[in-house]
Formats: C-alpha cells, sequence, structure tokens
C-alpha cells in the first residue's frame, strides 16, 4: 500500500485526522488501513506505517468504522455504475435512507439510458471532522454520526453511453470535496457493522492538491 | 461549470424556515446539494421554500344529467416542468399518497437521515417525492408537517359548488300579465304572458365564477336549462328561457315562448286568486382540474297570485 501524503497538506480537523489509502483507486477489496491521529509536521514522511490503537471508547468505535466504510463506500458506487448487471441492493451494504435512495435513483437512470462508466474513483483526503455518538432519537435520525469530509478525484473515470462512446460531461469537475453523515440506526444491537453513508452534501472548497 | 440534473432523477432536500411550508418546488430557487462526481450532473437539489388544495337534486327529464365529483388527485405537470396539462391521477401507490401541492407521492422517508444542524430541535421529518410519468425522478423534502393528502380533500365538484354559492343565483322575479297585483284581474280565455323581470347573471344567468382549494381551481358557468310555471289551475308549463315581456302592442297575441290560457276562473281559490310560482332549473358546467362536470340546481321559486275573471255578457230578451 502506498504511504500517505504528506501531512502538510492535510488541514487541521476538529478531530483526528485520517489518511487512508490515498492517492490509490479504490479497491474492490479495501485493505482495512491503520489511521493515526497526527499533527501536520513539516516536510517528514512517517517512516513507519501509520497504526490505529485499538479504540476504547463508543466514540472511537464509531470514527473507526466510519471511516473504514468511506473507502469501500466509493467502491461500491463505482462498481455499480460500471456494471448494470450488479443488483442495486449492494447499496446496502455502505447507504441508508436519504443515501441509498438517492444513489438508488440515479443509477436506475444510468442504467434505463444505458449508461456506465469505467475507471475508479481515487480518494485523495479522507477527514473526520466529528462524531456525535447521540443515539436518543433514531425516528427522527438522531443517531451516532460521524462528518466526514473527502477530496475525491474521479480523473481516471469515463462516462461511456450505450455504443460506447465516451460521453463525459466536458465541464465535469474532476476533483471536489464531499462531506458524508456516515450513521449507525442500529448502535445497540451493532455498534460495528451497521455503519452506513445516510447523507451527502458537496463543499465549497478548493480541490485537495494531487499526491 | 456543474449543471443541475433536468430529467429523471432529482433529490430535492427543502430547508425550511420557521413556519409553515409554502410555495411548491417549481416556483423557488434550487441549489445543488450534492453532485454525482461520476457524471458532474446534480444527485441532490436543495430547495430553500417548499410548497404549498350544496346539494342540488339532479333533474333528470330534461338537460344534461348531473355528473359524478370527479377525482380529487389530480397531477398538475406544470409543477415540475414549463408548461404542462391538469389531469386525474391515481390517490395512492406503492410509493405513497399523492400529493396536489408537490404533483407526486408522499412517503415518509424511512429511516429518516442525521438531521441538518440547522434543523436540530426542530419538528419534521424527510419525506420522499415520486414523480410520476412523464417527468419521472425522485425528490425528498423536509417538511414541518406532511403534505396534505389530496384525497381527502374537497372534490372538482365540491369546489364547483363553492363556486355556484358565491354566484347568488336566486329565483326570478316574476313578469306576468294579467299583473300579479291588486286591482289587476285577467280574463279567462285571454292569454296570460309569463316572463323573467329584471333579468341579471343570478336570477337568469349565464353566470361564470372560480374557486380553489386543496390545489384544484374549478370555474363554473350557469345557465338556466328551463323554468317551470305553476300556473296554480292544475296546470305546470315548462318555459325553456327567460321568456317574452309583454307589451301593449302585442294587444291580445299570446306569448310567443311563454304563456298559459285560463279556463277557469279563480273565484274558488283562496283569496279568490291563483297562486302562480316560477321554479328555475339551472344547469352549472364545471371545468378544472383535467376535469369537467355538471351540477343541476332546482328549486329557486317565488311566487305571486293573480286573479282570474269571467265575462259574463248579460243578454236581454
Amino acid at each position: 500500500m502506498k504511504r500517505g501524503c504528506r501531512a502538510g497538506l492535510l488541514t487541521a480537523t476538529v478531530t483526528a485526522l485520517a489518511v487512508i489509502a490515498a492517492c490509490t483507486p479504490t479497491d474492490p477489496s479495501p485493505t482495512p488501513t491503520t489511521t493515526s491521529v497526527q499533527s501536520p509536521t513539516s516536510s517528514d514522511e512517517p517512516t513507519q506505517p501509520p497504526t490505529s490503537p485499538s479504540p476504547t471508547t463508543d466514540a472511537e468505535v464509531g470514527q473507526q468504522r466510519a471511516e473504514a466504510l468511506i473507502p469501500e463506500y466509493y467502491a461500491v458506487v463505482d462498481k455499480l455504475a460500471a456494471d448494470p448487471a450488479k443488483p442495486l441492493d449492494g447499496l446496502d451494504a455502505v447507504t441508508i435512507s436519504l443515501e441509498r435512495e438517492s444513489w438508488t435513483h440515479e443509477l436506475e437512470t444510468l442504467r434505463e439510458a444505458g449508461t456506465t462508466v469505467t475507471g475508479a474513483t481515487r480518494l485523495l483526503a479522507v477527514e473526520t471532522r466529528s462524531v456525535n455518538m447521540d443515539n436518543s432519537d433514531p425516528a427522527h435520525g438522531v443517531v451516532p454520526t460521524v462528518a466526514i469530509d473527502v477530496c475525491w478525484d474521479v480523473s481516471d473515470v469515463a462516462v461511456v453511453d450505450s455504443t460506447g462512446a465516451i460521453i463525459t460531461p466536458e465541464d465535469r469537475p474532476a476533483r471536489g470535496w464531499t462531506r458524508h453523515l456516515v450513521s449507525n440506526y442500529e448502535w445497540a444491537s451493532s455498534p460495528t457493522d451497521a455503519w452506513r453513508v445516510a447523507s451527502s452534501e458537496d463543499l465549497d472548497r478548493a480541490p485537495c492538491d494531487a499526491c | 461549470m456543474r449543471r443541475l440534473l433536468t430529467v429523471a432523477v432529482l433529490l430535492v432536500i427543502a430547508l425550511v424556515s420557521a413556519g409553515a411550508m409554502t410555495a411548491a418546488p417549481a416556483h423557488a430557487d434550487p441549489t445543488c446539494e450534492v453532485h454525482n462526481r461520476l457524471t458532474g450532473t446534480c444527485r441532490v437539489v436543495v430547495t430553500p421554500e417548499t410548497p404549498d388544495a350544496g346539494d342540488p337534486e339532479p333533474v333528470s327529464d330534461t338537460g344534461p344529467s348531473d355528473s359524478g365529483s370527479g377525482s380529487t388527485c389530480v397531477n398538475d405537470l406544470s409543477i415540475w416542468s414549463s408548461g404542462g396539462s391538469v389531469e386525474p391521477i391515481a390517490c395512492d401507490s406503492p410509493d405513497g399518497y399523492w400529493s396536489n401541492a408537490y404533483g407526486c407521492y408522499i412517503q415518509l422517508m424511512d429511516p429518516q437521515p442525521p438531521p441538518r444542524p440547522e434543523r436540530t430541535g426542530k419538528e419534521g421529518a424527510v419525506y420522499t417525492c415520486t414523480i410520476p410519468p412523464p417527468h419521472g425522478g425522485m425528490t425528498a423534502f423536509w417538511l414541518e408537517n406532511p403534505p396534505d393528502a389530496a384525497a381527502a380533500g374537497p372534490s372538482p365538484r365540491e369546489i364547483a359548488q363553492r363556486a355556484v354559492d358565491s354566484m347568488d343565483l336566486h329565483a326570478i322575479d316574476i313578469g306576468m300579465v294579467p299583473a300579479p297585483t291588486p286591482g289587476k284581474v285577467g280574463i279567462v280565455g285571454l292569454p296570460v304572458w309569463m316572463w323573467a323581470a329584471n333579468p341579471g347573471p343570478s336570477s337568469t344567468g349565464p353566470t361564470t365564477a372560480s374557486a380553489s382549494a386543496g390545489g384544484i381551481t374549478i370555474t363554473a358557468t350557469a345557465r338556466i336549462e328551463r323554468i317551470t310555471w305553476d300556473m296554480g289551475d292544475g296546470t305546470t308549463v315548462l318555459c325553456d328561457g327567460p321568456g317574452t315581456p309583454y307589451q301593449d302592442k302585442f294587444g291580445k297575441d299570446s306569448s310567443p315562448d311563454c304563456g298559459h290560457t285560463y279556463t277557469t276562473s279563480s273565484a274558488d281559490q283562496p283569496d279568490g286568486r291563483f297562486t302562480v310560482s316560477a321554479t328555475s332549473d339551472w344547469v352549472i358546467s364545471w371545468e378544472g382540474a383535467g376535469q369537467t362536470g355538471t351540477i343541476r340546481l332546482d328549486g329557486l321559486s317565488r311566487s305571486v297570485q293573480v286573479a282570474i275573471g269571467e265575462v259574463q255578457v248579460l243578454v236581454q230578451p
């Protein structure tokens, strides 16, 4: 696995700083990465692969699981967009609520038009912004939620029509930031396995630098 | 430059300010909350505002029949597209219940997504909004209260009735010769003229009015189908129109369109007078919400009393 980007490229975050497989494409079988909490340094690259201590608090469990979900989420969406034969219920493993509904309809529309994609999204930066373990009102979406900002790059992704022609819009941004709310609606019974991306929003933020 | 998705899939999250829902999505100024990174199109759109819906007895022997209530659920295609017609639609589907105001099937999103910071502490929920063909697609709103179900709203006919109520329809003023006034006596065997005096939109029509409710606007036009004259002597005269006012120049001519000839005097009647009643029969045609219908309205009646006597000729032997 490639080393992570220089820490200096990563902006300060509210809580822990997570570097996950930076500058590498999403992997169909992503290897869980270890994360470390570190302050931005000047120029020295880590000499050891970063490792994460075993989580001891609920918040640490949530953050770790939510961060681990992100590359898997991106990989699942890429695969479903690339292969119309794959059932869309594959989204159930990585999304829920609004995120699942929106991607389901988005992918259905692509499939109805015979549109697919080639290539894979690269994740250049993953930053945890907040961890809120409030589980007081699941009926209104108040469940343990981790906000994670992702800088993604789709330079290697092409949109292809049913004839095989590339129809990637010329004005499609190659890179951008998106904030994902990763939530666990089954925290009480499944604190580690039920984390899902529940919603997303674009961030008005300058794209991150490439590694 | 990112562009908004204008066909098929649209996902809309409404940021509701304090207070009730307001305008329909087509009237808001949407921005994109999150794009589909793969295609560059908008996956979730944010809208700063969210949208905003008497018993006549049928007369079966003449004129158009009273029609049904019409469909309460109507799809105004202009909500999601510029232009477009209004047409009836099923009130329920697997995607939820129909909302006239939103032009889509509404369903509570389950599970609810994590609340946005600006909605923390506010009562409300996210609802999916599935748009039927030809536009298609799905949106979602955060709303303080669920949208009204169109099925629970007034039917087009009920709304038409509200328009009719605003017309203030009333019975005609009776015009008649012999005049139904004290001191005036008609003669057996002479033509009687009947007509609607002081005609106006509310007494003789036609008249038009509109009413709106539950996202439906209905326009109704009322006209008199006929006037039924009960002459008080056991005779009923049906007149298709308001009749022709009598003028002296007509002399002893019969009315061309609404008249009668008494064959008996009113001497045996209470007060020595025949009670003459004129009952208006209205036909109200309504249209709106892609539907049309008819309401029959009768029972608007007014009465007068007229004295009819006999001329006796004395013959001296």
